[in-house]
């Protein structure tokens, strides 16, 4: 048991940036997102049984990532949306490393605006799935993974354009 | 900023300060509908044993007359029959694998279904325990009122019409409380889950 344990969180402390990328894009706080990271982690070891390890370890966890992240509920106490204050303090950078920073607080500000699907198609293509993979995550045909990844880009541009910053 | 820099952003993102837990033992799920519904469960359970206990009671409590206890132990026989098959079944119903494994497709719909089940059983839980109710209810106006009115004589329209009028409120207030019930601690989710099966529909 303890073996099995270890292993898991091992796995776990691999994968840890997937986990908190996918937090951060559902949700807009802190606070929620790590309950969120939580949830999942608790969500990947209850389902753990069920990796029989005919896939990819990272291909099960995404799928249990993002269903639960999709089902989450904020915990309803946390009303104010503390990343819209932050974000007011965002500021454009010269040095590459802040301009990557600055282009992923506009990208997770941006994002949030979506719904639950098109965050999660983006998330799959930000993690280099194919469209029949996206497909198959989802349970929906690739040319439907296809048509709704097009439309989540085009939404995402949009709102990073009204965000004022150049796309 | 085009896809590439976000993309690009995205791989180089720093996460090495993300913390993992070190055991699962203190790990808790309590924000998914299913867990909710769990601890709506849990809390009904447990006042549901109490109400029953307290119900087995009562002819001791409010010292009902010898032989209304033989009528009123056979109705509450059947009660706690009725009241333990639908607690074994709910319980059971969560103690089901999770399938958050499945494609998000399945996973949604297998939640939904889940949901909108546990519903249809809570609402057929509630209107089994409404005769009873009723029952209980109409025993105990007899015995409190035996002493004022005489029953062996029939009677009266004007009783018969209270009666017909409090089993209806009885029966139509049950029903009500139960609509606004199940729909306030699970319809919500149930309609939540809805909307994104709806959001993946072919396009």
């Amino acid at each position: 048991m303890r073996t099995k344990e270890q292993e898991f969180l091992t796995r776990i402390e691999q994968h840890k940036g997937i986990l908190y990328k996918v937090s951060k894009m559902y949700m807009d706080n802190p606070d929620d997102q790590q309950d969120l990271f939580q949830e999942i982690v608790c969500q990947l070891w209850k389902a753990n049984d069920t990796f029989k390890g005919d896939s990819q370890f990272s291909t099960w966890m995404y799928r249990v990532a993002i269903n639960t992240s999709i089902i989450f509920l904020k915990k309803e106490k946390r009303k104010v949306d503390k990343y819209e204050i932050a974000s007011d303090n965002i500021r454009e950078e010269d040095c590459d490393a802040h301009i990557k920073e600055s282009q992923l607080e506009h990208f997770y500000r941006a994002v949030q605006k979506l719904d639950k699907i098109d965050k999660a198609i983006i998330f799959y293509q930000l993690e280099g799935f194919s469209h029949k993979e996206i497909g198959e995550s989802m349970g929906i045909s690739e040319g439907n993974a296809r048509v709704k990844l097009n439309r989540a880009k085009e939404k995402l541009k949009e709102i990073i354009k009204n965000q004022g910053y150049g796309f | 900023m085009d896809f590439n820099d976000i993309q690009s952003a995205w791989n180089n993102e720093k996460t090495e300060n993300v913390v993992v837990p070190t055991t699962t033992e203190k790990l808790q799920s309590a924000n998914t509908p299913l867990d909710k519904i769990k601890k709506n469960l849990k809390n009904e359970f447990i006042y549901q044993i109490v109400s029953i206990i307290f119900l087995g009671f009562v002819p001791f409590i409010h010292h009902l007359p010898a032989k209304a206890f033989a009528p009123f132990y056979l109705l509450f026989t059947i009660f706690v029959a009725v009241c333990v098959y639908y607690l074994v079944k709910l319980y059971m119903f969560y103690k089901r694998l999770n399938k958050t494994a499945l494609s998000t497709k399945d996973s949604l719909y297998e939640t939904y279904f889940d949901i909108r089940l546990n519903m249809e059983l809570y609402k057929t839980f509630g209107f089994a325990l409404t005769p009873f109710l009723v029952l209980f209810m109409l025993g105990f106006l007899f015995i409190g009122f035996s002493k004022t009115v005489d029953f062996s004589t029939g009677l009266s329209n004007g009783h018969l019409t209270a009666l017909f009028a409090i089993v209806a409120i009885s029966i139509l207030t049950m029903g009500l409380a139960l609509e606004w019930w199940v729909h306030h601690f699970y319809g919500k989710y149930a309609k939540e889950i809805r909307k994104v099966i709806d959001e993946l529909k072919e396009e």
